[in-house]
């Protein structure tokens, strides 16, 4: 099982090194989870504003449990990446991880999770906590047993909203209650602002992948906000819908209204905090964020994006993207973590008061218009249930079942990850028309995913370009469930 | 301040120097000065960062003057970032690692200048050579044998591979000043009847300027060593160190720069410290002992 | 002038290994004043070389064993390396044109940085070892203050510095009347670049400043007291003893500085995120976002870049290092 060998190098290291740590006297302390009959669930994630939340509800979890002990760690999302697959491959992984680089399909692959249960099923009063739909076979089931939980709902949670700074909008002379609702008033009030204060107007960051935030907020409006396009089933960046929005976002950039710079978004975020600047596109994670920094939310008003002056002909994606925790396969307490996660999920229960106390976001199995307290965590979900501001994206697993074991996509975006990004910053700060920037990458993409396709098609699996191809699919309608069977 | 004094009392110099050494002050003085406090500006801008509110950090610009004093970050760095726990660790990796470093360049850079044996080219080009790989590329595999020492999860795992990747560097600066030793030496050595480890031992007082660099460098790159300490210990995260620890600032969502330049300002001190001791060694060196 | 022996100490009659010139005794060169080892000396010798040599087999040659062998497969970095594909990820890897990019960048970046560093650490070195000059811890610990931030803090505090609407460098350029509008730094290939170089100058000077320093104490004292005598100048000094006498060690640091400045990663990522577009990816940021940067790992391909580059540089710095020295030996034959 094992590739590798440790060999003669190895074996000499092993005498050199029991020597060496005998002559510094370094203790090996190993020796874990100490007292009789206790087990420690070793818990994974990379959120560390909730640090102090998870010691928390472990504390609490505890004293409800006396035998399990909780130990949540936090590692930074970048190194988390490069350190789960070491932990996994190293048989010391944690009992439950948070994940949604990849699906299902993948982790079953991986041979990275277990049933969310010992016994692989979960009882009717468990599954009734989320609303009907949240278990799909494929999504979060596999052969009749369940290995997921959809964490955050997908309706409200999420990129694509704006942000509008009070102050700047009062000294500017404009009124937050009446946020711009074109290009066109958008432009105006970045006039005013700029002419009447000494604020900028946009505060977009554009470093990397960090351009999201404008672009999500931006292009949802007019397409669809994937770089991949479910009705056409063509990666999509040059598609006229994005150049468009693109044009806009250059334009903007020509006329002064975005802060200049290519900063990231910790620096962005700071310049709306400080009232330098007056706008700024970003998600639902924004109210806790400036909460952390002491940006306190009368300071600011959330309001829906901006469309084009023609009107809405795109809405923000959503995808079954809610399963974030998983069951580790490596885990010995099943049975504690099954105990652990039915805690988590009751829709009543101490972590869901303390995560929603927190503003951290919107849970899927909590009646959200009842638990929410927060004014502009009231005022995103009130944008968010427009119908056509956010929609259901179609998903091909759910068209061919056996898109599970294809590899072709992930494999079509695994290389250049940011290439989307990494154009569209280059066709900024160069001028020139993103159409022949960004040309390469929707080439590539697209030639990996066909050909990839093709050759599990040569394999057996039942996949082509079809099951990613939805023509009766409209950008700002849900792709209900019952439109897969035709 | 030896070093000063030291300057005044010299034997041997004349007056009119002195005069000359006053007027090379009075130049130098103000444009180190000037030069050196442009230098620091960006360090001393983390620490007054240290002190200020999210908020103030980024509207004070240019200033150096905290919004207000506020003490909260550092609070906030002693509990997230867990120093109070890991720091035992942090000195602990820090100072056998350096020795474990120091010892094994220092010997094989010594055999490595001072004789001839059987493949000692080869061994030499492939210190080398081997510089030239990409050290984020190599994690992988000292992971796989940390592990099949069985090694993992424990201090001494992540020793060993503090320890063991960065030498070459150190071996080669051990080589340059042996080799640049007179052989003269050697050869009083010789006569006097030293043998192999007594002319050792005679010559490595010499080396101070390169172990002070050796120890220095050694201290700080394990003192803020970030990669070898998460990777080995994940499943025992008590032994991680303070670097991993300030790591926590980082999330998903929102970096907390403040807390950052707190935890950076207290865990700064030992470095300055083991910087300052160690500098000795530059002033003094070789110049006495070569005659003795 | 038909010798090269650059600090002949006068009153002098024997000739040793130190009146030697420089070029001589570097160090990879076999010269004669090596000793062959006998007897029990033998023992000692491979006690002396086994502790570097153990750590050295484990954690180098291995790793490196291991990541060749890993770069024939198109492995994950997660589970089993099963799927062989011979010198598929070399030839890929030659033609993408990101990774030549990044070649390029990393190149540019190294000489740079190293060009600039090692004078100026070197003036910065002599100046802080003279006699008279006052205060030298002070100034010492000044210019080594910034070698202790982390990367992460270092790039944050320059993200900050140097942005265009309200950072110190704009806030001054535009006091002084230089500009009126912010500039970007990061907005063009060539000045992100510079500003890489400049950074990492300044951060990493210290190590090169103590580097120096600890050279210039292997100068012996007595070159310099009896140049004195001879009522020599500080240049000369300078010119004739202290620079020829640390050339040895100046060939390694000069090593260390190309070499150190090619794995530069963190100020990448904090600095520009390889932007604008990927027009300062240097290849360690190009190994990583093919060995971690997205689901699958390319761990397989990684691993080929990293060694291909390896490569690539190990062969243009010897060539460098022969060229100097084929100069060295032209110099001496024509007596220049």
């Amino acid at each position: 099982m094992n590739p590798h060998r440790p060999g003669i190098a190895a074996m000499i290291i092993a005498a050199a090194a029991s020597l060496l740590v005998a002559a510094c006297g370094t203790s090996t302390n190993s020796s874990s989870g100490g007292g009789g009959g206790q087990t420690t669930l070793k818990i994974w994630d990379f959120s560390a504003e909730q640090v102090k939340f998870h010691k928390d509800v472990g504390a609490q979890f505890t004293k409800e449990h006396p035998n399990i002990k909780i130990e949540w760690r936090s590692i930074n999302q970048a190194d988390y990446m490069k350190t789960l697959p070491l932990a996994f491959q190293s048989n010391q992984a944690p009992d439950m991880f948070y994940w949604n680089a990849t699906g299902l399909s993948e982790l079953l692959d991986q041979k990275w999770i277990r049933p969310l249960s010992p016994d692989g099923t979960v009882p009717a009063d468990f599954t009734k906590r989320w609303p009907d739909g949240s278990f799909l076979e494929g999504i979060n089931m596999q052969d009749g047993k369940t290995y997921g939980f959809p964490f955050t709902e997908n309706l409200y949670w999420g990129s694509g909203y704006m942000f509008l700074n009070k102050q700047v909008f009062q000294q500017a002379g404009l009124d937050v209650g009446n946020p711009p609702k074109t290009w066109t008033d958008l432009k105006n009030a970045c006039a005013q602002i700029k002419a009447k204060t000494k604020a900028e107007c946009i505060a977009a960051p554009t470093k990397g992948e960090d351009m999201q935030r404008i672009w999500y907020a931006l292009v949802s409006s007019v397409s669809t906000d994937e770089f991949f396009d479910y009705k056409t089933g063509k990666f999509d960046l040059t598609e006229p819908a994005q150049l468009k929005t693109f044009a806009f976002i250059q334009e903007l950039k020509k006329l002064g209204y975005l802060a200049p710079g290519t900063n990231d978004k910790n620096f962005s975020r700071q310049q709306f905090a400080a009232g330098q600047a007056g706008i700024y596109f970003d998600g639902t994670w924004m109210l806790s964020v400036w909460d952390s920094q002491g940006f306190s939310s009368d300071n600011y008003v959330v309001a829906p994006r901006v469309n084009p002056d023609e009107g809405q002909t795109g809405a923000a994606g959503r995808t079954y993207d809610g399963n974030k925790y998983w069951v580790s396969s490596q885990t010995k307490h099943p049975d504690a973590v099954w105990t652990f996660i039915q805690w988590m999920t009751d829709p009543n229960g101490y972590f869901v008061k303390q995560y929603y106390k927190n503003a951290f976001g919107t849970l899927s199995y909590v009646d959200n218009q009842k638990m929410v307290t927060h004014p502009v965590l009231k005022q995103i979900m009130e944008i968010g249930a427009k119908p056509g501001y956010r929609v259901q994206l179609p998903e091909p697993l759910l068209k061919c079942p056996d898109i599970a074991k294809s590899k072709a996509y992930v494999n079509a975006l695994a290389k250049s990850p940011d290439g989307e990004w990494e154009a569209m910053s280059q066709a900024l700060v160069s001028g020139q028309p993103l159409a022949s920037v960004g040309a390469a990458i929707v080439e590539q993409r697209q030639t990996a995913l066909e050909e990839g396709l093709k050759q599990e098609a040569a394999r057996g699996l039942k996949v082509s370009m079809d099951c990613y191809t939805f023509p009766d699919w409209e950008y700002t309608k849900d792709y209900t469930a019952d439109m897969y069977r035709q | 301040m030896a070093t000063i004094t030291q300057s005044g009392t010299q034997p041997g110099t004349q007056p009119g120097r002195r005069s000359h050494a006053v007027r090379a002050n009075l130049i130098a003085l103000p444009i180190l000065l000037v030069i050196g406090l442009v230098w620091i500006y960006p360090f001393l801008w983390t620490i007054s960062a240290a002190f200020k509110t999210q908020a103030g950090m980024f509207t004070s610009g240019a200033s150096l003057v905290p919004d207000q004093l506020n003490f909260d970050n550092f609070a906030r760095a002693w509990v997230n970032a867990g120093f109070s726990g890991y720091f035992f660790n942090t000195v602990l990796y820090s100072v056998v690692s350096t020795l474990i470093e120091l010892v094994k360049a220092a010997l094989c850079g010594y055999v490595l200048a001072r004789y001839d044996f059987p493949g000692r080219t080869l061994l030499y080009r492939m210190i080398v050579g081997t510089l030239f790989i990409p050290v984020a590329s190599i994690i992988v595999p000292q992971f796989v044998l940390i592990e099949n020492l069985g090694l993992l999860n424990t201090r001494a795992g992540v020793i060993l591979a503090m320890s063991g990747g960065a030498g070459a560097l150190y071996v080669l600066l051990f080589v340059g000043f042996f080799s640049s030793v007179p052989a003269d030496l050697f050869e009083a050595a010789k006569l006097d009847g030293a043998g192999f480890l007594k002319t050792f031992r005679l010559i490595l007082p010499l080396a101070k300027p390169v172990i002070a660099v050796v120890v220095i460098f050694q201290f700080i790159s394990s003192w803020n060593e970030f990669n070898i300490p998460l990777v080995f210990t994940l499943g025992q995260p008590d032994l991680q160190n303070l670097a991993v620890g300030m790591m926590s600032f980082q999330g998903e969502y929102v970096t907390d720069w403040t807390g950052f330049a707190a935890g950076m300002t207290i865990s700064f001190l030992p470095m300055l410290m083991i910087f300052l001791f160690f500098q000795n060694y530059f002033t003094r060196g070789l110049a006495g002992a070569t005659k003795g | 002038m038909t010798t090269t022996a650059p600090a002949a100490a006068p009153g002098r009659e024997k000739v040793t290994d130190r009146d030697r010139p420089p070029a001589e005794r570097v160090p990879e060169r076999v010269d004669h004043s090596r000793e062959r080892v006998r007897g029990l000396d033998r023992v000692w010798l491979l006690v002396f070389l086994a502790p570097f040599l153990l750590l050295y087999l484990g954690f180098t040659i291995w790793p490196l064993i291991a990541t060749i062998y890993y770069s024939f497969f198109d492995w994950t970095g997660i589970g089993p390396i099963d799927d062989f594909v011979g010198i598929g990820n070399y030839s890929s890897i030659l033609v993408d044109p990101l990774f030549w990019l990044s070649v390029v960048n990393t190149l540019v970046f190294a000489v740079l940085t190293t060009v600039i560093k090692l004078p100026i650490s070197l003036v910065a070195a002599i100046l802080l070892t003279r006699k008279w000059l006052r205060g030298k811890r002070f100034f010492r610990t000044m210019f080594f203050a910034p070698l202790i931030i982390p990367v992460a803090m270092a790039g944050m505090v320059f993200t900050y510095l140097l942005n265009p609407s309200n950072g110190a460098l704009n806030a001054i350029l535009r006091d002084l009347g230089l500009v009126d509008q912010g500039f970007d730094v990061f907005a063009n290939r060539w000045s992100a670049l510079l500003v890489l170089v400049l950074v990492a100058v300044w951060q990493i000077f210290g190590q090169y400043m103590i580097y120096w320093m600890a050279a210039l104490q292997n100068v012996p004292e007595e070159l310099y007291e009896a140049a004195a005598i001879d009522g020599a100048s500080e240049w000369k000094k300078l010119t004739r003893i202290t620079l020829p006498m640390i050339k040895p060690v100046a060939v390694i640091i000069t090593l260390l500085g190309l070499v150190n400045a090619m794995h530069v990663f963190g100020l990448v990522v904090t600095l520009t995120a390889g932007g604008p577009g990927t027009s300062t990816y240097v290849v360690s940021y190009f190994i990583y976002q093919n060995a971690f940067g997205a689901v699958p790992f390319a761990y397989g391909y990684a691993s080929a870049a990293a060694l291909l580059f390896s490569v690539i540089a190990f062969v243009l710095v010897s060539a460098q290092g022969l060229a100097v020295r084929r100069a060295q030996r032209l110099r001496k034959e024509y007596g220049v």
